[in-house]
């Protein structure tokens, strides 16, 4: 009797730890109120079927970079998002604690994406976004940087104005208080397309008959896009890559659906993983300004 | 076609844990509640947001009258001025009040957009910059002119922007006090600062209630409905104030219910019927709470604006379920889905709120200091379980901890400027730095 109940114990317990699922903390690195969160979200509920997975909130890339530190240094592994222009950031000299580049040891995915110049339905016309004394709207430091660039080019001076995320840039298009402005990704002006009118995109093929900034400026940024990155800490990312594959292959994942929703984004999850890191690098290397 | 409509009970239950503690906002119990949320439909999640973020309201102002403790940051008032109330034995009045104020404040609001439906569409218009910066500029002025000690509530400010203060701004990246430790870059949680500076003092204070006197009321419902009557002016003006207060992007209720509250309460030590735990006070805020967290949904239904981070979940959610809200927005969509969803949940909040108030005198049953000492035990928890939403348990407690010397230094001050200006301070730095851009 107590063999069988010893055996009996010893077979749930093999049964158990068979079925046990290896553990993957899931980290959005952005603000709780993104677009990044809503890719993790998304990304948590998918991998589900392949790890037990514990969803983090890291507000910010310093303290996600302490957060990953702590996850990797318990023995744990953690899949996250990192945006690109951070990385643009850590080499341009700023956030020293926000610099995740990617590898072949920690690459998962990267998604690309266009920045985008727009105005309100009734406002200014493509032909005079160089005019000088002009209010452009923008949100973020690299986007600055690019702006002042552009308009050096140009031999122009704007009025720059700085917004907290894409949406305040597009209330402030909304209520005319830009005459345009720059966004990081289509997918804002989508949403209001009725109420916006795209001038130009920064993607060099034009994008949803918008066309491309690379057909008025010389400019050598005029078809620079940015990577957003995937990436995993403390475990072995090919496994991951090939689950996120088959979730980014399935139309029916929540992930897959978001994507499709948002419109504006291409996967580079079909590149080989050397190619893959380094699509993402070149479209990173764009806003890197003190390359050396 | 109605079917949508049993969100409710998910989201009024979710409402009232939410409500209940501190720290957990809709948004973390949202986060908590993904996987439930994912099998939803597209109406049946945005039924169920509309019941949570309703709820929470009510709720809040229960917890906040009973223990002392808000479980929104909207609820604030209602730990000076409801929970004196009930230490005083008037705590059903304080719930009651509270309860038919954010009915009667949701029907009005409901009233007042259904009338206006035609100029929605041009709602992104409050959202100007130079509005935004204004508003906030105002109400932490009128926070500190309408203060009984005008150089404290100023100095009090200032401490509260400098708290604010402390973390790495998003906007410019610029980073103050963090002194190269990453959970201080993420700012000071609001929860402990809380729970340290504000819930803390009102604990500390001295009380002792009656234990014998503790009986229900007869000719209950007639009697607080006709208090309520009575006073009815409060609640009109905390629904306007609510109103447009609740516009201001992240921070909504919070300000709409402590702008209508300072009002209120000046305008009732003006004509001198203010002492603390004052009806008026209390009933202007509740109204003006849930008249706000109407209008701050407005943006996101009509043109897909989210304001606060739950709302950010929601759309994100909703994109991941192929539907984009604020696309296509028609006033049937609003009277159909957001009116009646909205109205049915206010109802049923009315309708548990209301005859709680006549039991919730029992609990004065249980002696002081067990009391207080479960009413801390529970800010411990708060501030516990919300650092765990953000793998900083350690780090909340750290900051509790450290703030309470501050809290009982100021036991005996109103901190409510310091408190207000830490939670407005990152949206007022956000509008000033774009209004400097746009002056030049």
């Amino acid at each position: 009797m107590k063999k069988t109940i010893i055996i009996a114990i010893g077979l749930i317990f093999l049964s158990l730890t068979a079925n046990a699922k290896e553990k993957l903390y899931v980290l959005n690195s952005e603000s709780t109120g993104g677009s990044f969160n809503a890719q993790m979200t998304a990304y948590a509920e998918d991998l589900k079927q392949y790890y037990d997975v514990e969803y983090i909130q890291g507000r910010g890339c310093n303290k996600a970079s302490a957060v990953i530190k702590n996850v990797v240094d318990k023995g744990e592994q953690v899949f996250y998002i990192w945006d690109g222009l951070r990385i643009a950031d850590y080499l341009n000299g700023l956030n020293p604690l926000c610099g995740k580049l990617p590898n072949k040891n920690n690459f998962v995915n990267s998604v690309l994406k266009y920045g985008l110049f727009v105005t309100d339905s009734n406002g200014i016309k493509k032909e005079d976004i160089f005019k000088p004394g002009l209010k452009v709207g923008y949100n973020s430091n690299t986007n600055k940087t690019y702006l002042e660039a552009l308009a050096k080019l140009h031999g122009v001076e704007w009025q720059l104005v700085q917004y907290e995320h894409s949406k305040s840039v597009i209330l402030g298009v909304l209520n005319q208080e830009v005459e345009w402005a720059m966004i990081n990704s289509a997918s804002s002006y989508f949403q209001q397309s009725a109420r916006l009118k795209a001038l130009y995109t920064l993607n060099p093929k034009g994008e949803s008959n918008i066309p491309p900034l690379a057909i008025v400026s010389k400019f050598s940024g005029a078809d620079a896009g940015v990577a957003d990155l995937f990436l995993l800490e403390g475990g072995d990312n090919l496994k991951l890559r090939k689950h996120v594959s088959e979730i980014l292959s399935n139309p029916k994942s929540k992930t897959s659906i978001w994507y499709n929703t948002a419109n504006v984004y291409t996967q580079t999850i079909d590149l080989n993983l050397t190619n893959g890191v380094e699509r993402s690098m070149k479209e990173i290397s764009h806003w890197v300004y003190n390359k050396k | 076609m109605l079917d949508h409509l049993w969100y409710i009970v998910p989201g009024i239950l979710t409402g009232c844990i939410a409500g209940f503690m501190p720290g957990i906002g809709i948004f973390a119990s949202m986060m908590m509640l993904v996987p439930f949320l994912h099998t939803l439909e597209p109406m049946e999640l945005l039924t169920f947001y509309i019941a949570l973020a309703s709820t929470t309201q009510y709720i809040g102002s229960i917890t906040a009258t009973v223990f002392g403790l808000p479980g929104e940051t909207s609820s604030l008032p209602a730990v000076k001025e409801g929970h004196e109330m009930y230490r005083s034995g008037s705590g059903s009045y304080a719930i009651s009040g509270a309860a038919i104020g954010s009915f009667v404040g949701s029907i009005l609001v409901v009233a007042f957009v259904s009338f206006f439906i035609q100029f929605l569409d041009d709602i992104y218009k409050i959202y100007n910059t130079k509005v935004m910066a204004i508003t906030l500029i105002i109400v932490s002025v009128l926070i500190c002119m309408t203060a009984e000690n005008r150089l404290i509530a100023v100095s009090l400010s200032i401490v509260g922007y400098l708290l604010g203060l402390v973390g790495c701004r998003h906007i410019d990246d610029f980073c103050f006090a963090t002194f190269n430790n990453d959970n201080l870059t993420t700012g000071l949680p609001l929860v402990s600062v809380i729970c340290a500076i504000y819930v803390f003092p009102q604990l500390i204070k001295k009380f002792n209630w009656d234990n014998e006197v503790v009986k229900l009321e007869n000719s209950f419902t007639v009697r607080h409905l006709k208090k309520y009557v009575k006073n009815i002016g409060a609640g009109l003006r905390g629904t306007v104030i609510g109103f447009f207060a609740g516009f201001t992007p992240g921070i909504s209720t919070a300000v709409s219910s402590n702008l209508a509250y300072i009002i209120e309460k000046w305008w009732q030590t003006k004509i001198k019927k203010y002492k603390i735990g004052n009806y008026q006070s209390l009933v202007s805020a509740e109204t003006a709470n849930n008249a706000g967290a109407f209008s701050c949904l407005l943006p996101l239904v009509v043109f897909g604006l989210p304001l606060v981070p739950s709302e950010a979940l929601l759309f994100e959610m909703l994109m991941s379920k192929g539907t984009v809200l604020g696309q296509n927005f028609t006033p049937s969509f609003f009277f159909n889905n957001l009116v009646f969803a909205l109205l049915l949940t206010n109802l049923i909040a009315l309708l548990i709120a209301w005859p709680l108030a006549k039991h919730i005198c029992y609990l004065q049953k249980i002696p002081t200091t067990y009391f207080k000492i479960f009413v801390f035990a529970l800010l411990l928890f708060s501030v516990f379980i919300n650092g765990q939403n953000y793998f900083q348990e350690t780090y909340n407690l750290a900051v509790f901890f450290l703030l309470l010397p501050v809290g009982y230094m100021l036991r005996n001050i109103d901190t409510l400027p310091l408190i207000f200006v830490f939670i407005i301070q990152s949206r007022l730095d956000v509008a000033l730095i774009t209004l400097k851009g746009l002056l030049w």
